[in-house]
């Protein structure tokens, strides 16, 4: 099965398009082709050329798919028995995924192999893993749910947050400060590596499903085009996303910033996330994650297989 | 009437050799394996089912019955209904699915878990949905099949939402694939075409087709995850109103 998959994947896979685009500040964003039906729900660039994008395929599997040329092509790497959400890598050869089943996988190999490190949990739903380094990582998922490692995975320990809402993205900026992004406009912050999460005025209702932070600054973006950014990740000031899409995932390295959503909505900033422009959708569908790996370098993914890179002027 | 799923294609395919096939699919199915299972949107999956309502599990019993030529594993569900969607329905509604539940892991080594649950190799179908007492669900179910003694949710866990309360006390929906594709999944074809179309469009610029829908309950057609309950319900019932259902009406004998 899993070699038919990969056979079938394989042709399928998706080679550079012609779909160019108008150019923004910060580059040009190019439709790759899609990847068959799959829905992509997740990629993380691992550095400028390598990258890992997971998703689902079917009711109930996933798919791991790694690229070696910043976006342009992918192959199938690996499959497994549940539909997969999150992905983080910290180097081309070590990462984790994790999805609707509540299992969180490790590879050592770039993706050839993977070691269940947390066994499936019914009921539960990981929208997003973090790591910090190779031993401290963080997912964060349906119903308020809280995993930390300090082991690079080997034990997985329930975090209480005392939140009932999904929480949709988890970051840290240093082993003591982390947010979660959340439903309702839910933005928490720790300042002691996790033990304690303290609720932040976000003055909105709305789902807030994306999160990117760096050392002077962090960015959430959800539904109905919101986009709020913070200087001191304390204070959430809404700022003008010039969209009214739902933006489902941000990510940003340096002063540069891309944030996507619905209908292929892509937004960027070269400044911090102050300011946003639009980029001329290269995908009709919804996009769902994106990843910056290097200046005008990014991919994002989406729904049917949707895949979109960047590429510098 | 075309059933998801592989255990409706074999029904509809196979009528001669159902039980055996049925006997199989039940007792030898590996558990890494996976059905083919279609994935629906919620227009066609309001379409393919029979029964929609919403309402608490008051009862299972797991049980043996005999279908076709063989016994096979059943579980007997009661629902108490609380609110029909679509569909005439009683008060008590009992239905009954192919397989028996889940049970919690004891932990010992020989034991064979799927989502972390004990399963029975020669009980358990993957992919089929389950329920505890006291468990509050919205539920599509297909048509009875099999001589009417057996239904399931359409797309298996995709027709089961169960019902959660935030401390606001809003109340939330979500399936087992936490709602994937209810606006973007394509037609599969199982009950309608995409030209048949009349609420909900994949494909378009506008998903939902707002007529007759409040702004809240348009707006849900661009969420993720969970799903507000009252809205969905309304979503449903134009979805029913639109292909000429008649909205579910409880009533008090079967």
């Amino acid at each position: 099965m899993l070699l038919l998959f990969i056979a079938a994947s394989c042709l399928c896979a998706c080679r550079g398009g012609p779909a160019t685009q108008p150019a923004t500040d910060a580059g040009r964003w190019i439709a790759a082709e899609p990847i068959s039906e799959l829905n992509l729900l997740g990629v993380d660039m691992a550095d400028q050329r390598n990258g890992f994008a997971v998703g689902d395929i079917g009711l109930m599997n996933g798919a791991v798919l790694r690229t070696s040329d910043s976006g342009r092509t992918w192959q199938p790497v690996s499959r497994t028995d549940e539909i997969l959400a999150a992905v983080d890598f910290v180097s081309i050869t070590r990462g984790w995924v994790a999805g609707y089943a509540g299992r969180i996988q490790r590879t050592d190999d770039g993706g050839l192999s993977w070691k269940v490190q947390r066994i499936e949990h019914k009921n539960e739903i990981i929208n997003s893993i973090f790591f910090l380094d190779h031993e401290r990582g963080w997912a964060v998922g349906s119903g308020g749910l809280l995993l930390a490692t300090n082991n690079g995975g080997e034990y997985w320990e329930v975090i209480t947050t005392g939140r009932a809402e999904d929480l949709w993205s988890v970051t840290f900026i240093t082993p003591s400060r982390g947010l979660i992004a959340g439903e309702e406009g839910l933005i928490l912050l720790t300042e002691n590596g996790g033990r304690d999460w303290i609720p932040q005025a976000s003055h909105t209702a709305g789902a807030l499903y994306g999160l990117a932070a760096s050392n002077d600054y962090a960015l959430v973006a959800g539904e109905n085009g919101s986009i709020l950014r913070t200087d001191d990740f304390k204070t959430w000031t809404a700022v003008e996303s010039g969209t009214t899409e739902s933006l489902n995932g941000v990510s940003l390295g340096g002063e540069e910033c891309w944030a996507v959503g619905s209908k292929g909505t892509t937004m960027g900033s070269t400044d911090k996330g102050k300011t946003w422009k639009r980029a001329s959708a290269a995908v009709s569908g919804d996009l769902i994650s994106v990843s910056i790996s290097a200046p005008a370098s990014a991919v994002a993914v989406g729904r049917h297989g949707a895949v979109q890179y960047l590429r510098s002027e | 009437m075309k059933h998801s799923g592989i255990v409706g294609m074999l029904v509809t395919k196979f009528r001669s050799a159902i039980a055996a096939v049925l006997l199989v699919l039940a007792v030898s199915c590996p558990l890494d394996a996976h059905h083919m299972v279609l994935r629906f949107n919620l227009e066609e999956m309001t379409v393919t089912a029979d029964r929609v309502f919403l309402g608490r599990c008051v009862g299972v019993e797991e049980t043996q019955e005999m279908i076709a030529q063989g016994p096979l594993p059943i579980t007997r569900y009661t629902f108490e209904v609380e609110r029909a969607i679509k569909g005439r329905l009683p008060r008590l509604l009992r239905f009954s699915q192919l397989g028996h539940p889940t049970k919690p892991a004891s932990g010992k080594t020989r034991e064979i878990t799927v989502h972390g649950r004990a399963v029975t190799a020669d009980t358990f179908i993957h992919g089929m949905s389950e329920y505890q007492i006291g468990d509050r669900a919205l539920l599509f179910l297909i048509p009875n099949y099999l001589g009417g003694k057996v239904t399931y949710p359409v797309g298996m866990d995709q027709g089961a939402f169960t019902v959660s309360r935030m401390p606001s006390g809003k109340e939330l929906v979500r399936n087992g694939i936490n709602n994937l594709d209810l606006f973007t999944a394509r037609y599969n074809g199982t009950s309608m075409k995409s030209e048949d179309a009349r609420v909900v469009h994949p494909d378009r610029e506008v998903v939902v087709e707002p007529r007759g829908l409040s702004a809240a309950s348009q707006a849900i057609t661009s969420k993720r995850g969970a799903l507000p309950l009252e809205q969905f319900i309304e979503l449903v019932e134009r979805i029913n109103a639109a292909h000429g259902g008649i909205g579910g009406v409880v009533v008090e004998r079967q």
